[in-house]
């Protein structure tokens, strides 16, 4: 996979068309019609199944929120100033605050680590820009070399899905595809594995790792996600089945051609 | 009780284990460490933030978790990281790093007896 060309920025590449961005990952609002193109951009970013509202946090701590079902920018960032000219408009939950970006200039990037929305008044010069990033992936890393990174997932997923248990729910994303998906509660886990890959750690190896497995168990269900730097699966199991799940992988890997 | 040593009781019989940290998950503190060699102790708090938001992981429809989540696995390369936590008393977890072929589910089953054993001592 070439640098800037992960799934999401196939994916928000895809939905910029027809002009693709001129420097291949960006693509800068215009004032004159931001509230399409945000929509696009929204539209883009809802077809990842990510949840309902995006909280992206700026580098300054200020949360800045994404109503994606209303396509709505919410935040004291993206506020007009009140009518008392005493600063920006603070009710978070108010849709309509959504309609107060006209004056911005909004650029989002994004590479293999994060989704980056930077914005700037275009009405003052006393407001510097200002940015969020959302972590997307863990960074590209180097070759792998033992005997689970060098596990493919379309292995795990072959492994999983027609040898071990038959799973609840399951999907994989190749190369910014979705290429299997199955159950009807695969966007529902597609939503929910975004939200944990945003979370998870990245561990400390002592060697460059393409592949980073997670599993969660409750007493009932287990999550299996695995992602690399080309494909992403999220896969629902029956029971408690973690250590069980960490076993089948190493032994997998053992036993790979 | 002496914490540490406890910890260090479980890490034993898992040589592959090399850090284990007793995390508050709510407010994402460690309360206690048990390591083969010195941490900092800025890696041993990501250790136990991690375990709160794993461990406290929301599900927006009951479809697919109805229960609370009480084990993470965490693999990438080399390296795995495992959040316990008891079902009945989520509010403190067991954090382990180390190589990924520890055998985490006995691991599991020891850490949620000290766990519980930690809970009635309070």
């Amino acid at each position: 996979m070439t640098k800037g060309d992960s799934l999401l920025d196939r994916i928000i590449a895809a939905h910029l068309a027809p002009d693709p961005p001129s420097n291949g990952h960006a693509r800068e609002l215009a004032a004159a019609d931001p509230d399409a193109l945000l929509d696009t951009v929204l539209d883009a970013v809802t077809q990842t199944y990510l949840p309902r509202r995006l909280c992206f946090t700026a580098p300054n701590g200020t949360a800045v929120r994404v109503d994606v079902a209303n396509g709505r920018i919410l935040g004291p960032h993206l506020s007009k100033p009140s009518p008392s000219g005493s600063g920006h408009g603070h009710d978070q939950d108010d849709p309509s605050e959504g309609t107060d970006i006209l004056p911005y200039l909004i650029n989002l990037t994004a590479n293999e680590t994060s989704l980056t929305l930077t914005w700037e008044r275009l009405d003052t010069t006393t407001n510097p820009a200002n940015s969020a990033i959302m972590p997307f992936m863990t960074p590209a890393s180097s070759q792998p070399d033992d005997e689970v990174t060098s596990l493919h997932i379309p292995a795990i997923f072959d492994f999983f899905h027609h040898i071990h248990t038959p799973t609840a729910s399951l999907v994989m994303i190749s190369d910014g595809q979705i290429t299997q998906s199955q159950g009807d509660t695969a966007p529902a886990l597609l939503a929910q594995a975004i939200t944990i890959w945003n979370m998870a750690p990245v561990l400390e190896t002592s060697r460059g790792s393409s592949l980073q497995i997670i599993l969660l168990s409750s007493n009932d269900q287990t999550f299996l996600l695995a992602r690399s730097d080309t494909h992403h699966l999220a896969a629902l199991f029956d029971g408690e089945q973690a250590h069980v799940l960490r076993s089948k992988i190493c032994e997998l890997a053992a036993n790979r051609p | 009780m002496n914490i540490a040593a406890r910890l260090e009781e479980l890490r034993y019989p898992f040589p592959g284990c090399r850090t284990l940290v007793l995390a508050d998950l709510a407010a994402g503190l460690v309360l206690g460490t048990n390591s083969g060699n010195t941490r900092p102790q800025e890696q041993l708090d990501r250790l136990a933030q991690s375990a709160g938001r794993l461990l406290n992981v929301t599900f927006p429809s009951t479809a697919l978790l109805s229960s609370t989540i009480h084990t993470v696995i965490v693999i990438e390369g080399d390296v795995l990281q495992t959040f316990i936590t008891n079902p009945a008393d989520g509010e403190v977890a067991i954090c382990c790093t180390g190589s990924r072929t520890i055998d985490t589910a006995a691991l599991a089953t020891r850490a949620r007896a000290l766990l519980a054993e930690l809970g009635g001592a309070e």
